[in-house]
């Protein structure tokens, strides 16, 4: 009786393994076949058995839930072609900031075409599908006492911010028992969050780390207390305020000035920009007999050298109360060179009027190319304000794109910098401006020659079709 | 409808075309393509600037051009190093004769074009070569020589002879490998697999194997794209269709035509359009998927994979070769596209390769049920063409989910079915899928499209 296939087949796969020749077996399959020609007829067979009898069988498999509903809408389907190559441009957080932006037009950017990577700082609409990313079940849970430990740092700093903004007395709690395990990096950018929703409610709190085992927090602290006009004593305050005087100006000499004393050398001003931004506005005027709004109403920014002003523009970001922030940028606009070097430093204090105000200001002073100084200030998506600002400097785009133009060999360098220069600015401005803003530049640079399918424009055509919702 | 052309400026002029052409050889075979059968997909910007449009070429995917009418500057996905080819010359002279272009919203891959192309000159002066469109439409074409076909022909068939000859020993000699391999031990090969797959690819590229060798070239890569512990079947099962191949060829006097084109060579366009026994399937057609893939032999292969939105097979396969040093191809379809279409399938037991014989309308239609298990394709596909690679399966109803070892596999009711992890996106994981299509070489599956609550979701390869 002949044998059957299957053993045949499973003996033979063994024997293939290590080689050799096989023994004779009785199967039709396999007659009048030598030793070779029967293991070429039984391989054949065994491709097939390969093939479709033994077909994989599963391991145990870990269903995944369903992927959770959003709060808002997703892109309509007509943009997600634009969405999608946008997408492709992952340089200098492009993707974050297309989904930043498309957030704050009222949609998210379709799963399908783009995961929130994990950790990243992305608008809340985008948190179920992180927390989901992470494995986590059921409805994103706020940052609370249990799942303290249960975060990676980043996604602790990143909860604890947007819990800070929503609910500061909460997150000051929750601070208050988590705080002093952490390590000291985790520390300071913890307590450094708390800047945002500062009230004299933190003041206890603060006045609690100035035992902290890490002098970074520590004086991390101190700033935040001196922001909320609590400073104590500082020698090193007192020493920076030898290279001050106070002083009279003015033909009867009854204007009061504050100046830098006249002979300081350039070691100690190289001392003073080092030490002015670890101490406290409020501790410097007073070591000069002055309140510190005082301090910024005397205070000359024309007659400094540029790093003190820095330097000062440092301390006072760090340290001043709000009003005062607010008092010395005015003054500061006066000397637009120095303004315009610290405004970076003193953007995130300033009211948002005054913020739209500064973006203003900045770009009358520099501008359509202002678009990649406000881009890093303000975000993507713009108030109103300032879009209309920019729009108004469009025509400057319709010289970029002449000059992007220009095909005399010898300013063919020249004119490749302009191409870049001018698709950077499109592109920048494609997330910043209001929709209406966004189709009137394009309707600019059409007009001056630039195509309207060319790629430079994709993310404007992409602003102006996402009107929101 | 707004419709690009004479009303809009920017129609090109005859000279204009003439002084574009590289050369009167360009000029003349373009004249030859000025045929509405080769054409779809024409469309314009609605500033008239730009036209583009799809033509039928050799190949089965078609090529895709466009022409900027301002600079008379062009882009075509065929190999041509000619610029511009005789398919952007068509579509300009096509414009040029009053053919009209639909304003439609520019191409994604018309926009990638016109980003790489920035700073181009203005080509309008004349050049110096001397094509000419009047000398295209007085020269005859030149009457048939009977003794010079006589003797093509009888070259022909010595040369099918010699090749026939040639792969019958090459079969031979492939043979006889895989018995070595046998000998030897399984474990040895699959230690220097790509060496000796290399090795032996070559014998059968001499032996004018080229469709075998290439598969044989491409044999470690995908027994390495599986989990260890299946690797040894799926090499046993390859070397058992490599023998089944050679035996089914036999001496080479009847062949499949099937087994003709994994063996050697594919039929040319030509051929395929005049052979009655070739099966035509008029359809709406999807596109589930387009891939594009470096072989080790530098060709690129460029496949689009279309699913039957009506009755007939229920996929079809546009297949081209073309060599990597041509450069990277815009895909000649956008995913998920629907259109309607005469398909002519190359002959086979299992027909699956198709050309676009012609673009026509065709009404929406219903798409065929997908089978409660995916694996009944599979076993009629084996049972009719049993050395066949690889098969395209509708997958009803399912999920994607993953296993401890970080394993990807789809779950029917009836069936699951690993697949290729690094293909599938995050979020097709957490959706279930109210159908699918996959490619299935027996050990792992290649998604290639997924309908799901959140719409269609690509796997991009």
């Amino acid at each position: 009786m002949a044998e059957p296939l299957i053993p045949l087949l499973l003996a033979a796969r063994s024997r293939w393994m290590i080689g050799g020749e096989g023994a004779a077996a009785d199967h039709p399959l396999l007659a009048a076949a030598s030793a070779a020609e029967a293991d070429l007829r039984l391989l054949a067979v065994a491709g097939q058995y390969q093939r479709f009898v033994q077909t994989p069988q599963p391991p145990a498999l870990n269903l995944r839930p369903d992927l959770p509903p959003l709060s808002l809408p997703f892109l309509p389907d007509a943009l997600r072609p634009l969405a999608r190559r946008l997408l492709q441009d992952k340089s200098d957080r492009a993707p974050l900031w297309l989904a930043i932006f498309a957030a704050k037009r009222g949609h998210v950017l379709h799963p399908a075409d783009w995961m929130p990577p994990q950790g990243a700082d992305l608008p809340e609409v985008y948190r179920p599908l992180q927390a989901w990313s992470a494995g986590q079940t059921g409805p994103a849970a706020q940052l609370s006492s249990e799942r303290w430990l249960d975060l990676s740092k980043a996604e602790r700093l990143a909860q604890f911010a947007a819990l800070r903004q929503a609910d500061p007395a909460t997150a000051l709690a929750l601070l208050s028992e988590h705080l002093a395990p952490c390590p000291a990096e985790e520390r300071l950018a913890l307590v450094e969050a708390l800047a945002v929703g500062l009230t004299a409610d933190d003041t206890a709190f603060l006045q609690g780390l100035a035992s902290d085992r890490s002098e970074k927090v520590r004086k991390a602290a101190a700033h935040l207390l001196a922001r909320l006009g609590q400073s104590g004593a500082d020698p090193l305050a007192a020493e920076a305020a030898a290279m001050f005087e106070v002083a009279t100006e003015g033909l009867i000499r009854r204007r009061k000035v504050l100046r830098m004393i006249a002979k300081a050398k350039d070691g100690q001003i190289r001392s003073l920009v080092q030490s002015l931004p670890e101490i406290s506005l409020l501790a410097l005027a007073e070591a000069l007999g002055l309140g510190a709004a005082e301090f910024v109403e005397l205070w000359q920014p024309d007659k400094v050298p540029q790093q003190v002003q820095y330097a000062l523009s440092t301390m006072i970001a760090r340290t001043a109360t709000d009003p005062v922030v607010a008092a010395y940028w005015q003054k500061l606009m006066a000397e637009p060179e120095s303004a315009h070097a610290s405004l970076p430093l003193i953007f995130p204090r300033l009211p948002s009027g005054d913020q739209k105000a500064a973006c203003v200001w900045l770009i009358a002073q520099s501008g359509i190319s202002a678009c990649a100084e406000i881009m890093s200030l303000m975000g993507a998506s713009v108030p109103a304000p300032v879009s209309a600002a920019l729009t108004a400097e469009r025509k400057a785009l319709v010289d970029l794109v002449n000059r992007s133009r220009e095909i005399a060999p010898e300013k063919a360098a020249s004119a490749r910098a302009d191409a870049q220069k001018l698709a950077n600015v499109l592109s920048m401005l494609g997330l910043l401006l209001m929709a209406s803003d966004a189709a009137l530049v394009l309707q600019t640079v059409n007009g001056a020659g630039v195509h309207p399918a060319d790629p430079m424009l994709d993310r404007l055509n992409f602003n102006a079709a996402l009107k929101g919702t | 409808m707004l419709v690009v052309g004479r009303r809009n400026l920017a129609v090109l002029r005859q000279e204009t075309i003439e002084a574009a052409a590289p050369d009167q050889a360009s000029l003349a075979a373009a004249v030859k393509l000025l045929k509405p059968a080769l054409w779809s997909g024409f469309g314009g910007s609605a500033d008239g600037k730009l036209i583009w449009g799809d033509c039928q070429g050799s190949g089965a995917n078609p090529y895709r051009l466009a022409v900027d009418l301002d600079t008379v500057g062009s882009k075509c996905t065929c190999p041509s190093r000619k610029f511009p080819c005789k398919h952007a010359l068509a579509l300009m002279l096509m414009q040029c004769r009053g053919q009209a272009f639909l304003a439609a919203d520019v191409p994604p891959w018309v926009v990638e074009w016109m980003g790489r192309r920035k700073g181009a000159a203005i080509v309008t002066a004349p050049t110096n070569n001397a094509a000419s469109l009047a000398a295209v439409v007085e020269d005859p074409d030149a009457a048939p020589d009977p003794k010079a076909e006589a003797r093509r022909e009888a070259q022909r068939v010595k040369r099918e002879a010699e090749t026939d000859a040639a792969i019958r020993a090459g079969l031979a000699d492939l043979e006889g490998w895989i018995s070595d391999q046998l000998r030897g031990g399984l474990a040895g090969l699959m230690a220097n697999l790509p060496a000796r797959c290399r090795q032996v690819a070559a014998r059968m590229v001499d032996a004018h194997i080229g469709a075998l060798a290439a598969r044989l070239d491409e044999l470690p890569a995908r027994i390495q794209a599986l989990p260890a512990a299946r690797r040894v079947d799926a090499l046993v099962a390859e070397l058992g269709n490599l023998v089944l191949m050679s035996r089914a060829w036999g001496d080479g006097s009847a062949p499949d035509p099937g087994l003709r084109r994994q063996i050697a060579t594919t039929e040319a366009r030509d051929a395929l359009l005049a052979d009655p026994s070739a099966p035509r399937v008029t359809a709406l057609w999807s596109v589930c998927a387009t891939r594009e893939v470096t072989r080790r032999d530098g060709l690129v292969a460029q496949s689009t994979w279309l699913a039957n939105q009506g009755e007939g097979p229920a996929f079809a396969l546009l297949q081209d070769y073309f060599p990597a040093s041509a450069g990277r191809r815009s895909a000649a379809f956008v995913e998920a596209e629907v259109f309607g279409a005469e398909l002519v399938f190359f002959p086979s037991a299992y027909p699956l390769r198709a050309q676009i014989v012609q673009r026509c309308i065709i009404g929406a239609s219903v798409p065929q049920p997908a089978p409660l298990d995916p694996l009944d394709a599979y076993a009629l596909a084996l049972g009719r063409e049993p050395w066949i690679a690889e098969v395209p399966l509708l997958l009803p109803e399912g999920r994607l989910a993953q296993a401890e070892d970080g394993a990807i596999w789809w779950q029917g009711r009836a069936r699951a079915l690993p697949v290729l992890a690094e293909d599938v996106p995050e979020v097709a994981l957490g959706l279930p899928l109210s159908r699918a299509a996959m490619v299935w070489d027996g050990h792992l599956g290649r998604m290639l499209e997924a309908q799901t609550p959140l719409g269609r979701i690509g796997f991009h390869g």
